[in-house]
């Protein structure tokens, strides 16, 4: 076998570099005080329990008369969409002169196990919903929904249409059951009442665990190995942490909501049969009649393009459209490209459809 | 970074250097460094200043995986000064071989993890262990659910043999999984050698190493955790893991009921009352709302027939008086 050349002079030159970018990492480490996130100024303009509806003022002239309701997961914090001043889709949204809206779900506790989806969808959305037509004066908003989220969004739609003018998804998952879709073949096999009845809410961290087990070894080792340099001087180190801090800042999921969701979405695949069940109400997205922009990641490995672009089947939209963005589930909002892209063709479809 | 810190991880970077030194030139005798994790440990233990816990973390993190690395560089070095070039070959992969399948195991250990007391019992045997389905303890479990428990009540019996199902279950549920694990950790193997021999420059790095090995892992992995069986064996061991934990959880209501205290289930049942309470009083208040808003569009049409009635009563009567000046006039 001729395949491997590790001369022992270059082995250990890379050991040595490796524990001196080590050590780097540690000074760099001793330096930084706190990793901010979600510095975009905002104000808040509603609470319930846990939840806060925030209100960011775009820059300059608005450009849109209907302000946009951002709503995210359950799983993960929606500072995802404001992670630094660079790489955030929220300000980039306000910079095109958007008047943004942001549900925040909160961290939720023992307290909190029975909430559902009826909750979250009926009462908590429905509230933050009514709030921002009060605020903007406006009957109908635009809503835009990110993963979980933008599932969320579709229910909301499809059983308050009248409430919405136009819906936005990102990164959602409309057919749960698409071949290329890992994680909905690994959940099948869970009793997810057990589940419920073992934990009550289910820790944040075992849903971490689970998604890092989508790619173990480049998720695992290879990030680990590659951490150093990531940490080698302030600037990087604190762009790396503000991910790392993202990553791992997973709210445990109310039992009773997390039980209907896998049940009914990921097992039972009840969205797109028009069988869901939100509360006492039926989802059928056919309700859904208004304009549809869906963008999804071409390289998503937890909500794969084929789940998201079942949507265009499953509406009766007049009006359409899809973007696909070069990235994954989180380069969707983060990379550089998204960046210069994702937040003007938002702002641009909005606006051809504010009449 | 204050001075007085600075110069000793430095000169631990230095004694490492000479630590590979030596072993590169075969000198066996010498004793290796203090781990990377250790140094810092004692660096922040003499430091002013506390990193706030996901620096701290993240500094175990890379710890951890500066010994593994640490230490498969060293085993590498040994091995190069002993062996010709293809037996060094042979060799390298060997323990790389060995050193990815520990830390793929310790990946396995961590995700399924059982509640504390259980962990115990199997702490004498580790998951690469061939002893560790078949194991004298496991053995010893089964004989007693094949016995007939004497000296016992029935409820205590029937509980203890329905721990020991479920810790069975566990490890045969571990054990199939386990062996997809091993299958796709053989399949990654072939892959690697395979482009190893197959690509046309060598890869001379550690790094390179890890990062091909990673795509063929990765490979290997989803290619096996789409099929049906490997779905299947995630669910069981998933499912046996939760069994467990909620049967320990059982006991330990049992045990807290039998003291007059309150246990996680009628904690529980007091909050879905609590839960759906808040849902009717939310439903009452909507309907609340929904009559107050009848009622003042209500009293708000009566007011406005109760005035529109007084006005064209008022246009009448002054009909009335117009006529009735007329006739005076005439």
């Amino acid at each position: 076998m001729t395949g491997i050349n590790l001369t022992p002079d270059n082995v250990i030159q890379e050991l040595q570099d490796f524990n001196s970018q080590l050590i780097k990492s540690y000074k760099t480490l001793q330096h930084l005080q706190d990793v901010d996130v979600g510095q975009t100024a905002k104000e808040e303009v509603y609470r319930e329990d846990k939840l806060r509806l925030y209100h960011y003022t775009p820059d300059g002239k608005r450009s849109c008369s209907t302000p946009i309701l951002i709503t995210y997961a359950l799983v993960n914090r929606p500072y995802m969409i404001d992670l630094e001043p660079e790489r955030s889709l929220l300000r980039r949204l306000l910079e095109q002169g958007l008047d943004v809206y942001l549900v925040d779900w909160g961290y939720p506790d023992e307290a909190d196990r029975f909430l559902d989806l009826d909750d979250y969808i009926n009462h908590y959305l429905n509230n933050c919903v009514d709030k921002v037509r009060t605020l903007s004066g406006q009957d109908k908003i635009n809503l835009l929904g990110i993963c979980q989220g933008g599932t969320f969004s579709l229910c909301y739609t499809a059983l308050n249409p009248e409430k919405i003018k136009n819906l936005i998804t990102m990164v959602t998952p409309v057919d749960f059951k698409t071949d290329d879709n890992l994680l909905s073949h690994l959940v099948q096999g869970i009793d997810i009442d057990l589940a419920v009845d073992t934990y009550g809410n289910i820790p944040g961290r075992m849903l971490n665990d689970t998604f890092n087990s989508l790619m173990p070894m480049r998720l695992g080792l290879q990030k680990n190995l590659s951490m150093p340099t990531q940490l080698k001087d302030e600037e990087t180190a604190l762009s790396f942490l503000r991910m790392e801090k993202w990553i791992y800042d997973s709210p445990d999921q109310a039992g009773a909501a997390f039980q209907q969701f896998i049940k009914q979405f990921f097992q039972q695949n009840k969205l797109i049969k028009a069988e869901a069940e939100i509360g006492d109400k039926r989802v059928d997205l056919k309700a859904i009649k208004q304009p549809i922009l869906n963008i999804f990641g071409a390289f998503d490995h937890m909500v794969p393009p084929s789940a998201s672009r079942a949507l265009a089947q499953h509406t009766e939209s007049g009006d359409y459209s899809e973007i696909e963005i070069e990235g994954g589930h989180i380069g969707v909002f983060v990379s550089g490209k998204s960046q210069k892209t994702v937040a003007p063709c938002i702002s641009d479809w909005l606006i051809q459809r504010d009449k | 970074m204050s001075e007085n810190l600075k110069q000793p991880l430095d000169s631990w970077l230095e004694s490492q250097q000479a630590y590979w030194k030596a072993l590169s030139e075969a000198n066996d005798d010498i004793q290796p460094p203090e781990r990377w994790a250790e140094a810092i440990k004692r660096h922040q233990d003499s430091s002013d200043t506390t990193l706030p816990p996901q620096f701290s973390q993240l500094i175990d993190v890379l710890g951890a995986q500066s010994e593994n690395f640490s230490t498969y560089g060293a085993d590498l070095l040994k091995q190069r000064s002993a062996n010709d070039d293809e037996q060094s070959t042979r060799a390298t992969l060997k323990t790389f071989q060995r050193y990815i399948l520990k830390q793929t195991t310790e990946l396995l250990i961590r995700q399924w993890q059982l509640p504390g007391q259980i962990t115990d019992l199997f702490k004498t045997h580790s998951v690469s262990d061939e002893h560790l389905v078949e194991n004298p303890f496991i053995s010893g479990i089964k004989s007693l659910l094949e016995s007939t428990a004497t000296h016992s009540n029935p409820e205590l019996q029937a509980r203890s043999r329905k721990g020991l199902t479920l810790i069975v279950e566990y490890q045969e549920a571990l054990s199939a999984y386990i062996e997809h694990y091993r299958l796709i950790n053989q399949a990654a193997t072939c892959d690697l050698e395979k482009k190893l021999t197959n690509q046309k420059t060598p890869v001379d790095t550690l790094h390179g190493l890890h990062s091909l090995w990673v795509n063929c892992y990765e490979s290997a992995y989803s290619e096996a955790v789409f099929k049906q069986a490997y779905q299947t064996a995630h669910g069981r061991i998933s499912n046996a893991l939760m069994s467990l934990q909620h049967f320990t959880q059982d006991t330990r209501n049992t045990y807290w009921q039998s003291l007059g205290l309150a246990t996680q289930k009628s904690i529980n049942t007091v909050l879905d009352r609590q839960h759906k309470m808040r849902k009717e009083m939310r439903q009452a208040n909507q309907q609340i709302d929904t009559l107050s808003n009848s009622v003042e569009a209500l009293q708000a049409q009566m007011a406005s027939n109760l005035l529109s009635e007084m006005r064209e009563e008022l246009v009448a009567l002054r009909q009335e008086v117009a006529l009735l000046k007329n006739k005076r006039e005439r």
